[in-house]
């Protein structure tokens, strides 16, 4: 079932599905930066509190989200340790953790209320500043395709090890050197399916006339609403106040 | 090998997507089970194989006893007798010849390893393979031949119960008569309890004995498929289309109020007719 919730779009009604993407975008940056220059434990929980807002206006389970994080937690226990025995604060630790969790939430809330093209067009609109410089367009389309192939190879890896376990190699009672052969037999048909399905998607892409080259109009109208402005405001001012926070302390 | 549930509903977390399912499978019969998308068909057939555990009720197939959050302790015996064709098998494939691809299954059961070679060849045999198949890349067969050796590779360990998902999707005519062949044979000759899922209500007819239909985790019909099937009004009502002999035999039967029966192949049809204006 996890499989199936990480990076997924929710196409539901939602006040945070209603934000223009461009504005979503400029919003996560803006707090990954306040989450790293800020080195209060309060102020990271504050941010917390703003994620959980964030989270109960997108209309999505919180459940799905806290799934999402716990997938995790090996991650984090591996942080634990490894600072314990570096002799790190314990304060150190905590915010590390926090920041950490906030920024994983927030990551998600992006990717649960925004279609990848949505995402894909924000990224190619803010950063079309450097198109003198850099292959936006192509970064762009690299990210939205890293993105819609997250669920869809999880969706395999798991009919692959349906298929496994049904033929005697199943992940979950196998022991430690065999669940080795069971990851060692699963990455090859994974492989062969992501260039499968990135030549399908290189095609379908290109019968619809998609060039990296050209310039193409987007048929987006990239509305700006009042909404939008304060979910902005808010996020600006957060920073602003971290910047203070900082300077001060 | 028969398969009862008793009263058995499964849920992915809050969504509930079979519910209260009270059915017998018989033994040495071939089922089919029929439904819309989303009706509830592979994971009814992914809880026979233990792939999935009930959320409440039982499965019991043969000496097994599948129950909520119970850890079977020796899964692959359940899994050794009942062998699973999946949708899409060719998307699973991992090894690089056609025979390590059929004989995985019997590595991992530990089963007759001494006689391996042979049984690769018998099981590539039944599904209408030759021997020149053995060493070819099993990823550069056409789709009705890598689904063939999807089958093969489930025939090798002899399961007493054999579960197909959706087995015609992608197939052309000629693979799919084969596999009909196929089905019949395993069934008639090695007394086979088969169970197959697809949307494909033609297919089935020609095929199955008994049909179980699904509508939103339901059981809504289920028993004889000739029984199941003259309800075509009923069924249209739950998203299935009657097979379309049924469904011309019930026509004749409603306009001109002649009884001509219901027959499995087209021929037999004909024949009942010419034997009628004659």
């Amino acid at each position: 079932m996890l499989n199936n919730i990480v990076f997924k779009y929710f196409p539901i009604q939602s006040y945070i599905h209603m934000l223009n993407p461009i504005i979503k975008v400029i919003s996560i940056f803006l707090f990954i930066i306040s989450i790293f220059i800020s080195n209060n434990i309060f102020v990271n929980l504050l941010f917390t509190c703003l994620v959980l807002l964030i989270i109960f206006l997108s209309n999505i389970s919180f459940k799905l989200y806290f799934k999402a994080v716990w997938k995790m937690k090996y991650f984090i226990l591996m942080y634990i340790v490894i600072s314990f025995i570096c002799r790190v604060d314990i304060r150190e630790i905590i915010l590390i953790i926090i920041r950490f969790i906030n920024l994983i939430l927030y990551s998600f809330i992006l990717t649960y209320t925004t279609k990848s093209s949505d995402i894909t067009y924000a990224l190619e609109r803010i950063f079309g500043i450097f198109k003198c410089i850099l292959p936006v367009k192509a970064i762009c389309l690299i990210i939205t395709l890293a993105l819609q192939f997250i669920p869809i190879l999880l969706e395999q890896t798991n009919k692959i090890m349906k298929s496994l376990a049904s033929r005697g190699m199943d992940y979950k009672t196998a022991k430690l050197n065999e669940k080795w052969r069971i990851l060692k037999a699963i990455i090859i048909p994974m492989f062969t399916l992501s260039f499968k399905r990135a030549d399908e998607v290189a095609d379908a892409y290109e019968v619809r006339y998609y060039s990296l080259k050209e310039d193409i109009v987007p048929f987006r109208e990239s509305k700006v609403m009042l909404f939008d402005y304060f979910y902005l405001g808010i996020h600006i001012v957060l920073l602003i106040l971290t910047i203070v926070e900082v300077i001060i302390l | 090998m028969e398969i009862k549930f008793n009263h058995v509903s499964f849920s992915y977390g809050s969504k509930e997507v079979l519910s209260d399912i009270d059915i017998v499978i018989p033994k040495s019969k071939i089922t089919g089970i029929v439904g819309k998308s989303g009706s509830g068909k592979t994971t009814l057939i992914q809880l026979i194989n233990g792939l999935l555990l009930p959320t409440s009720g039982s499965v019991e197939v043969g000496s097994f006893v599948l129950e909520p959050n119970k850890k079977i302790n020796n899964i692959n015996a359940l899994r050794f007798d009942v062998g699973m064709v999946f949708q899409f098998p060719e998307e699973q494939f991992f090894h690089t010849t056609v025979s390590k691809e059929i004989g995985f299954g019997l590595e991992q059961f530990n089963y007759k390893r001494d006689k391996k070679d042979e049984r690769i060849r018998e099981a590539l045999k039944m599904v209408g393979l030759n021997d020149s198949y053995l060493e070819r890349d099993p990823f550069s067969l056409s789709n009705g031949e890598k689904r063939k050796i999807a089958i093969a590779s489930i025939l090798i360990f002899n399961p007493k119960v054999i579960i197909f998902d959706e087995p015609t999707i992608g197939l052309d005519f000629e693979s799919k008569k084969s596999f009909i062949r196929l089905v019949k044979l395993l069934k008639k000759r090695y007394n086979k309890t088969i169970i197959i899922s697809s949307h494909d209500t033609d297919f089935l007819h020609s095929l199955v004995d008994n049909v179980i239909v699904l509508n939103k985790g339901k059981v809504v019909f289920s028993g004889d498929k000739y029984e199941v099937f003259k309800q075509e009004k009923r069924l249209r009502k739950y998203g299935v289309l009657a097979p379309k002999l049924i469904s011309f035999s019930n026509k004749v039967l409603e306009k001109k109020k002649i009884k001509i029966g219901y027959r499995d192949e087209i021929n037999d049809l004909i024949k009942d007719i010419y034997r009628y204006v004659k």
